[in-house]
């Protein structure tokens, strides 16, 4: 199993929570394979930071000023240079967890084409919604289902149409996951006041990968008018490691080009306002490992850069009625799709609604997912500057009695 | 527990709904209003009559709320005694809510018992001991939002604001979705922005289209303040004990996770909303604002006030069964809104609306539970659940001179009729409004109140108060 160690250069430095035998979880970073708990690490920081990396979750840390952050990013990286192995851990002995409590968690459509896939996938049309282009079009999603990668996730009961058209109780027969990549709040804004698209970045503490798992079946039959509930609130997954906007600094890229020119809360005045960040998922067979042989699938390789709108914009849409932002809240872009048969990042999208299987690398056939496959989703910025990864796998739902 | 009215300590005025049946919990600190009230800690009260007792300091006190275990307690209960002080001594409702119904049907019952001792004093003042320091009047206390809401759900469970919303936008096609009666749907509502009764509420700007040619078959989008801002009336719920992730509620279990209801404002820009929803559901037009009201009314005080809500043919032998309540569970409340307008300098009120809660709810919130948690969704304590837009039944669109509805929208159907309201200006003059009579205004305060019945006695949930204020955007 790949330890991601390519993904942890110094040039990194993420933030995430962990513990280890006999010790409460607290704030680590990881270099390569070594984990550092910012509490025991020789750095020359303030009270305050002090106090923010002894906490069992990075909202404290996020919450602080970004020029304490940058100050901490400093001080990090010469501690760990001047080899503080005593204390190092190897991620092999550390135990991840959720890195944020999330007060509120948004899912946006940033890809167009993910909309009109799915649109076609469902309704047999390839058309956006009348929202899309002119602005994020996005809805709330359920805080408490959000789980850090690994946690298993448990295929739901719900209603949905049989296969006559009749509405029917069981397990999902539909399950799909999307990959999608999602921001975390730091510096949160208040009730009653926007944040502007120029100013959304000091509010951005940093991104995670996030797998929205869908129910398709279940969403099918909810979703009108209110949107979906349900078919989305069994379990969410996001990976442990929060990226700084700083490392990716390196990797600002334009994305597309807005048409029709946007409204003026979403004239966005930095040309470099999306990132160059490859993601890629995988299913791994029910009853295989990773390492067996052709257990793996690659899914969808996808580019953040194709995304319509970013998370500038995402910051902006979320407080433009004056809805607040508040630190750990996750604002998310949807699934990240392309062009291509192997740039979808749903299955809805790949089997086109269920109608259509496809082999994966044993030769078994899929549409929607089976119990016991696992996803595994992974994002890169270069060698040294990853995301490590965001998975889950699908246990067989709880009988209903 | 007898319910005689010898019970109730002489203080109290039954007809204010706040007498020895009721006792809602609220967080709340003692200061009015004043700059230094932000400084003063939050703390867990319980209302009687007009005023709210400390339960954060009363809980400790030797002569207090657990001096003597009640004999007839469970073991449980006894055993949770100090989680139960602790829980009383938090700023918010969550850790009392998390213990369950027995923790909180424990501390109901010795203030029954602590106050029903009170008969025949008729002033506060003269009560020596023990509540006497413990009670504040409510004139002098600032209220808060009583729990750290996790997740705020809003339901449709309003039958007749469904099919009327539905007839509007749909006039020739079906008025009700074919998923209504299966399922109760919702969406998910943004937890930041729920804010307690009497907090401003600012006109959301956003993206809304507007017709670009006098026959309406032309559109431009343009980013405004919203020209239609709409109020609903709703029941909301907070959950007490949660459950784990991938453990569904049962339905049989459902309403033992519920702490108390409050009246829920689900604030709501139309014309945001419209340009959004499709295909995912409201968002900007609904997530800029929600209040409740600051009482928490337990579910003991409602007891008698649960029962069957609109009858359906096809419930409930068509409900799946993981729907089917042991016994019927819709909240019945007699909810009023008021629509306060400010013309020149003089303050306008008038009672808008008048709704039986029983005759507009098809789903109630055990059902909601039940169906929120049957995909393994997670309730934690302090979550929020509302009921959706309350609205009575078409065929009666007015009773006893006021509307049925829970919203201008169905009111003014969409700002095509003007609202009409009984106004009160002293005189008892009514005078015909002049400009937008159809949604809200800059300046206009709605409230809402509600009464349930309690074999007779009056259970009230106070109000839910809310000013709208000018937009920040031209």
């Amino acid at each position: 199993m790949s330890g991601y160690t390519n993904h942890f250069s110094l040039d990194n430095l993420p933030y995430g929570v962990a513990s280890r035998d006999g010790c409460l979880r607290s704030v680590v970073t990881r270099v390569n394979d070594q984990v550092y708990f910012l509490n025991r690490l020789p750095i020359n920081v303030s009270e305050e930071i002090k106090e923010a990396v002894d906490q069992p979750t990075l909202n404290a840390l996020a919450a602080l000023e970004k020029s304490q952050l940058l100050q901490l990013r400093e001080e990090i990286r010469s501690s760990v240079t001047i080899a503080a192995s005593a204390t190092a851990v190897n991620f092999k002995d550390v135990t991840m967890h959720m890195p944020v409590d999330v007060p509120g968690f948004t899912d946006f459509s940033c890809s167009k084409e993910h909309t009109l896939n799915a649109g076609e996938a469902v309704m047999g049309i390839r058309k956006l919604p009348p929202g899309m282009l002119h602005f994020p079009v996005g809805y709330t999603g359920r805080s408490s289902s959000i789980v850090v990668s690994g946690t298993p996730i448990l295929r739901p009961y719900g209603q949905f149409r049989g296969a006559k058209g009749e509405v029917v109780f069981g397990p999902s027969q539909q399950l799909d996951y999307e990959m999608e990549l999602g921001c975390i709040i730091g510096k949160p804004s208040k009730f009653g006041e926007r944040v502007s698209v120029n100013d959304a970045d000091e509010h951005i503490f940093g991104l995670v990968l996030v797998n929205d798992w869908s129910a398709r079946d279940i969403q099918g039959l909810e979703m009108v008018p209110l949107g979906p509930v349900n078919g989305k609130s069994f379990g969410t997954t996001i990976s442990p490691w929060v990226i700084t906007l700083e490392a990716l600094e390196p990797f600002r890229t334009e994305a597309p080009k807005k048409d029709p020119a946007p409204a003026a809360y979403l004239n966005d005045l930095l040309k470099k306002n999306s990132y160059r960040l490859d993601l890629t998922s995988e299913l791994v067979e029910a009853g295989k490992s990773r390492e067996d042989d052709k257990a793996t699938t690659r899914l969808c390789k996808a580019k953040l850069e194709w995304m319509y709108w970013t998370f500038r914009d995402l910051v902006a849409q979320q407080t433009i009625n004056g809805c607040n932002i508040n630190t750990g809240d996750i604002l998310a872009t949807g699934t990240v799709s392309g062009l291509g048969d192997d740039e979808h990042g749903c299955l809805l999208e790949v089997t086109k609604g269920g109608k259509v299987d496809f082999k994966i690398s044993s030769g078994a056939s899929r549409t929607y997912l089976q119990d016991g496959d696992e996803v595994t989703m992974t994002a890169v910025a270069a060698d040294g500057i990853g995301f490590g990864e965001c998975s889950g796998k699908i246990l067989p739902a709880t009988p209903f009695d | 527990m007898a319910q005689s009215s010898d019970l109730q300590p002489a203080f109290v005025d039954p007809e204010c709904g706040f007498d020895i049946h009721n006792l809602p919990f609220c967080i709340y600190n003692e200061g009015h209003l004043s700059s230094d009230a932000a400084s003063r800690a939050r703390i867990v009260g319980c209302r009687i009559g007009h005023w709210v007792i400390n339960l954060h300091s009363f809980a400790d006190h030797k002569e207090g709320l657990f001096a003597e275990p009640a004999k007839h307690w469970d073991e449980r209960t006894k055993q949770i005694l100090p989680e139960i002080r602790d829980a009383l001594k938090q700023p918010t409702l969550n850790a009392f809510a998390s213990l369950g119904p027995e923790a909180r049907k424990a501390v109901r019952e010795v203030l029954q018992r602590e106050l029903s001792s009170y008969k025949g004093k008729d002033d506060v003042d003269h009560i020596l001991s023990p509540l006497g320091p413990f009670m504040s009047e409510v004139e002098n206390v600032t209220l808060y939002c009583p729990f750290k809401i996790g997740d705020y759900t809003d339901f449709y469970a309003g039958i007749h604001h469904a099919e009327g919303v539905g007839k509007l936008f749909r006039p020739k096609g079906k008025a009700l979705q074919d998923n209504y009666t299966h399922i109760p749907v919702g969406y998910h509502g943004r937890s930041s922005t729920v804010v307690v009764s009497d907090t401003p509420i600012r006109r959301p700007a956003g993206p809304i289209l507007v017709p670009s040619n006098s026959e309406g078959t032309k559109q431009d989008i343009i980013v405004s303040p919203t020209r239609k801002l709409d109020y609903e009336v709703e029941l909301g719920c907070f959950v007490g004990k949660g459950n784990a992730m991938g453990t569904p509620i049962p339905i049989s279990e459902a309403s033992s996770h519920i702490f108390g209801y409050v009246l829920l404002n689900d604030w709501s820009a139309r014309d945001i909303q419209a340009f959004e929803y499709v295909p995912l559901g409201p968002f900007n037009g609904k997530n800029f604002a929600t209040s409740v009201s600051p009482w928490v009314v337990t579910p003991e005080a409602l007891e008698h006030a649960v029962g069957a809500g609109v009858q359906h043919p096809d419930h409930p032998e068509k409900l799946q069964p993981y729907l089917r309540e042991p016994t019927p569970g819709v909240l019945n409340a007699t909810i009023t809104t008021s629509l306060t307008r400010a013309e020149k300098n003089w303050p306008t009120t008038g009672k808008l609306s008048r709704v039986d809660t029983s005759t507009g709810l098809l789903w109630s919130f055990p059902q909601m539970i039940a169906h929120h948690t049957v995909g393994g969704c997670s309730l934690r304590p302090g979550d929020l659940l509302g009921s959706g837009t309350i609205s009575g039944p078409p065929d009666k669109p007015i009773q006893d001179g006021l509307q049925t509805k829970g919203s201008l929208l169905e009111i003014t159907k969409n700002g095509v009729i003007p609202i009409p309201w009984r106004r009160s200006r002293g005189s008892g003059e009514e005078k015909e409004q002049t400009g937008d009579n159809t949604f809200l205004r800059d300046g206009d305060v709605v409230t809402m109140s509600a009464i349930a019945d309690h074999r007779g006695t009056k259970i009230s949930f106070g109000e839910v108060i809310g000013r709208v204020i000018a937009s920040s955007q031209s």
